[in-house]
């Protein structure tokens, strides 16, 4: 090799050499709500907060094997004890050391009745104690004897110093500048979340050293952005533009398991929808049919569609989803006005009128649900429209709906609400549908209270069966499509789009960023 | 923030952080590099010359001249079988692609018992609750037998009482676990008959479960396996009715079904041979073998992986490409995918290549350009899988797996997504093979017998989790 060729390689290497702080920019649905783990909502929080923190354990997304970053090895002290072992060297982002009092000081977080998250309730059952044992050994106590007692340690370590007591609120600094111990460090703004690599600890290296969230625009903004090259993942593509992304050979398409279903809940405060024939009506009324066609780009019949119309409350791969149920899959607008007119409705000319007034609809759709389905809200509200419902359509943020659409308080702004549940393993449905109470129904939108479901829900809360279990949740689906709390829309499968540079990028079910790690930047 | 943008991505660097890296990064070169690149330059263009004149054998490219592929293009079972209606392929299929058919039906069914088999035995062991009925003895010996666990099979049959609806089944089994095993087992009814059943036309498929009272006044309703080894046994058996008189029968037979045997079927099966044989195009189109050195190493993976691949090394492409990612004899995943996209553009090149002066508006241009070339990419990957598998790499053959996962189209195969899910219920992942299971049950109605426990697995994993519920 010559001098002059060498000199030149050797400098083309030295710039790429150079090139060490690569910063991978993705688009997701929207930006987290709150960035402590104890409080996250959304999909958007859970994927966010796998990169800040770590849980004490978690699933492997290839094999399922329950693993951990933070324990090095564990032992049972008993029955009902488990002692834990840490890694050496972990640090926190801020250089702390990451000890079992911060493993002690997280359950004692959870089991704090004062620290008011959901997320919090629902392990605070699995604990009864935990003890320092010595600086990297910490003992779990459980109320009872577990199978699997770490398959109930995915709960992720919060610092013990970042808080004045056990008693974690929502809204304190921590939510947006949060100290973790995950793979990334960082912060969010209102208009990103940006995340760096903690390789400051022994648990983590991280071959990535910048990452940033943006909120997502447009779907074919995003399109574009992807295929130039200007950012370098997108979560949640579009149905309809998924054929060409996945034509590019600039772009790579990998799935994202997550069990979500779509629905119209319906307000039953409103008198007219508290009728059970109105709301049969209008479950005829919705030609889901079209709306999938003309909004996600599949037609009845499509093979391999991502998009598969539901019955009830469950996916249809689910053991849960009543077979038994059909889906009602177009319009029957001879039934449904057969039902109006039972229920006290009147026709005059085009329009459907109860006691004496023209019936208006206000129809919420979730905002960021209009990048995966575009224009569904307005789709729905020509439908309805054509059937003879005035109507007025909104699209709601983020914040409210949060705050007011899941939390029950939003029955005095809409009639319908259009939005997304998303389940792990666990597809309890019970908090959706049961009487809102202490601890119950947190997730009841319109506060739909019926004895006889709340009856079967406690069934299947009572099964002690996997066939009790799923005979309760079979009537529950037979149950909910008589009753229609919701209008039941579809399963929509979610694919995401990374550019080919991104490689040994695992996409973790759920959890998304869960191997973040073994993800690397590659320009080969 | 300092630092220079090229396509989004963002440099921070400094000038003298360039030239010192550069002076280092010369010196090493100089030191070690600037010698072997020429080595290396001589080396790719030698086994580049190997490929090229490789990829002429390869389907792929043998029938991308219209001539060669139209034949199959009208054939009424390829059509069928190309837009992914597997039972109408049966139907309208004949000959040697019918044999072909057969045995991919059966080596499905082989894989749908063993997701059966893994979901029952995780069920009712690593999971399992003093409620479990005393009846799910029987399925759980059913199971350790499909694994090969004849001890414990054997205990747990002699270890059940007196269970009417279930004592002719377990008196067959029993029957057959008391001989050497050198034969598989002769079973008949287990919800299974072929009446009216032909070599056109699949059994039709008996759905019931058992239904055993319990004392909630409710039932347990556990599917029985056995009748997909009976359907497996029967989609064989045609194809070696259609083949019995061609001289390769038995070896076609016994390379194609190697991969996806059963581990109790170690017991009586014979190994296949390594022999490769000379077979039509009928045995490769639209298939995951590139030629027949292919299929002959896939069915010498699972006796011995890592002697498969160095006897098929200079014989088999795929063989090929999975010694190159060989390192501390173990195959590295990410150079497969570099492997198989190299692979794919080497077939796109050679398609082009032969097609050059054929008029575009007399060639289906994407079948020829993309999903071919795809083929030969998905091939790599899924070998890759299968000889991870079998060289104690679980994990690794599992990323290569879900990497399969993602194909769609005539490149979404029915018989590896079933042995994925199997793998998924092996490793107690449910999620992803429901999915799978319910998407191909439509047209493998017989899948709804083997996702029975996986349903019961999954509901008592999601009952035992900790309560997450609903998130928007």
């Amino acid at each position: 090799m010559s001098i002059k060729r060498a000199l030149g390689v050797c400098t083309a290497l030295g710039v790429i050499a150079s090139a060490v702080a690569v910063n991978v920019q993705f688009y997701d649905e929207n930006l987290p709500g709150s960035l402590n783990p104890l409080y996250a909502e959304s999909m958007v929080d859970f994927r966010a907060q796998e990169l800040y923190f770590d849980r004490l354990f978690y699933r492997d997304p290839i094999d399922n094997r329950l693993d951990s970053k933070i324990v090095k090895r564990f032992e049972m002290a008993g029955a009902t004890k488990i002692r834990l072992f840490l890694e050496e060297g972990l640090k926190w982002h801020n250089g702390d050391e990451l000890t079992a009092d911060d493993i002690c000081f997280t359950i004692k977080a959870i089991m704090d009745p004062k620290t008011t998250s959901a997320r919090a309730k629902a392990f605070r059952k699995s604990f009864t104690d935990c003890q320092v044992e010595k600086n990297s050994v910490a003992v779990i106590e459980f109320p009872e004897v577990y199978h699997k007692p770490i398959s109930r340690l995915n709960f992720a370590v919060l610092p013990k110093k970042s808080f004045k007591s056990t008693a974690i609120l929502p809204n304190t600094e921590f939510s947006t500048r949060p100290v973790g111990s995950g793979p990334m460090s960082g912060a969010k703004s209102t208009s990103y979340a940006i995340f760096k690599a903690h390789r400051d600890s022994s648990h983590h290296k991280p071959k990535i050293d910048k990452m940033r969230l943006n909120q997502a625009q447009d779907p074919v903004v995003q399109i574009n952005t992807i295929k130039g090259g200007g950012m370098h993942g997108i979560v949640s593509v579009a149905p309809p533009y998924r054929p060409e992304l996945a034509s590019s050979s600039e772009v790579v398409m990998k799935t994202y398991d997550l069990r979500s279903w779509w629905f119209i809940a319906l307000n039953e405060k409103n008198p007219m929808l508290a009728k059970k024939e109105v709301r049969q009506a209008l479950n005829y009324l919705i030609d889901r049919n079209d709306l999938r066609e003309k909004t996600i780009g599949v037609k009845k019949g499509d093979k391999e569609s991502p998009c598969e119309l539901i019955s009830g409350p469950f996916v249809q791969s689910s053991p849960y989803y009543n077979r038994g149920i059909p889906v009602v899959e177009r319009r029957y607008e001879a039934k449904a006005a057969s039902l109006l007119n039972r229920a006290g409705l009147e026709k005059k000319g085009r329009s459907w009128y109860y006691n004496g007034e023209q019936v208006r609809l206000r129809i919420g759709m979730k905002e960021t649900l209009n990048k995966e389905a575009p224009d569904l809200l307005d789709q729905i509200g020509n439908q309805l429209g054509e059937a003879g419902f005035d109507r007025l359509v909104y699209k709601i943020n983020a914040e409210e709906w949060t705050r007011e659409v899941i939390s029950g308080k939003a029955s005095s702004k809409y009639d319908m609400v259009i939005g997304k549940w998303s389940f792990n393993i666990d597809e309890n449905v019970n908090n959706l549908f049961e009487t809102r109470g202490k601890d119950k129904g947190t997730r009841n939108i319109f506060n739909y209270s019926n004895p006889e479901v709340d009856a079967i829900l406690e069934r299947f809360n009572a099964a002690r069966r996997d066939s009790d279990a799923k005979n309760a949740y079979l009537d529950l689906h037979a149950k909910l499509s008589d009753e229609l709390p919701y209008l039941f829309l579809w399963k929509l499968d979610t694919k995401s789009a990374w550019r080919k540079e991104i490689r040994s990028n695992i996409i973790a079910p759920y959890y998304y960023f869960t191997m973040i790690d073994d993800w690397k930047y590659s320009n080969k | 923030m300092d630092g220079v943008v090229f396509f989004g991505v963002q440099y921070q660097c400094t000038i003298m952080n360039i030239i010192k890296q550069s002076l280092l990064i010369c010196v090493l070169s100089v030191v070690f590099g600037c010698g072997s690149s020429e080595e290396a330059a001589k080396e790719e263009k030698s086994s580049s010359k190997v490929e090229a004149e490789k990829g002429s054998s390869f389907w792929m490219t043998r029938l991308a001249p219209p001539e060669k592929l139209n034949p199959f293009v009208q054939d009424v079972g390829w059509q069928s079988y190309y837009n992914r209606n597997f039972q109408d392929s049966i139907r309208g299929a004949k000959e040697i692609t019918l044999a072909r058919f057969h045995l991919e039906h059966s080596a499905l069914y082989r894989q749908s018992l063993l997701m059966y088999a893994h979901a029952t035995k995780n069920l009712y062991t690593q999971y399992k609750s003093d409620d479990d009925p005393i009846q799910s003895q029987y399925f759980l010996a059913m199971s350790h037998i499909f694994l090969g666990e004849f001890k414990q099979g054997k205990t747990l049959l002699d270890g059940l009482g007196e269970e009417p609806v279930l004592n002719e089944s377990i008196s067959q089994w029993k029957t057959w676990l008391k001989t050497d095993k050198k034969a598989a087992p002769a079973l008949n009814g287990f919800f299974f008959s072929t009446e009216g059943a032909g070599i056109n036309n699949p059994p039709s498929w008996n759905e019931e479960t058992y239904a055993f009272s319990l004392p909630s006044g409710s039932f347990y309703e556990p599917s029985e396996g056995t009748g997909l080894w009976l359907l497996a046994q029967w989609h064989e058996e045609q194809a070696r009715t259609i083949l019995k008189d061609v001289s390769y029968g038995e070896e076609v037979v016994g390379q194609w079904l190697s991969p996806w045997r059963l581990p109790f079927e170690a017991s009586f099966s014979s190994s296949p041979t390594k022999k490769v044989l000379s077979l039509a195009d009928d045995w490769f189109l639209f298939g995951f073998y590139l030629d027949g050195t292919d299929l002959a190493f896939s069915a010498a993976i699972p006796s011995d992986a890592r002697g498969a691949l160095k006897e098929f090394s200079q014989k088999s492409t795929l063989a090929r490409e999975i010694q190159k990612c060989v390192q501390d004899e173990k195959v590295n995943p990410e150079c497969l995918v570099d492997g198989g996209m190299a692979l794919e553009e080497s077939v796109r090149k050679e398609n082009k290549e032969q097609t050059k002066d054929i008029p575009i508006e007399q060639l289906n241009a994407e079948l020829l350009y993309e999903t071919f070339p795809s083929f030969a990419r998905y091939s790599l990957l899924r070998m890759g899988a299968i000889f991870a598998l079998h060289n104690d790499q679980h994990r690794d053959s599992g990323i290569l797996q879900l990497m399969v996962r993602e194909a769609s189209g005539p490149l979404r195969d029915p018989v590896f997504l079933t042995f994925f899910s199997a793998w998924e219920a092996g490793n107690n992942s449910t999620l992803r093979a429901q999915d799978l299971v319910h998407e191909l049950s439509s047209e493998f109605n017989p899948l709804q017998t083997a996702r029975v426990p996986l349903d019961f697995l999954h509901i008592r994993l999601g009952r035992n989790a900790v309560p997450s519920g609903a998130s928007h």
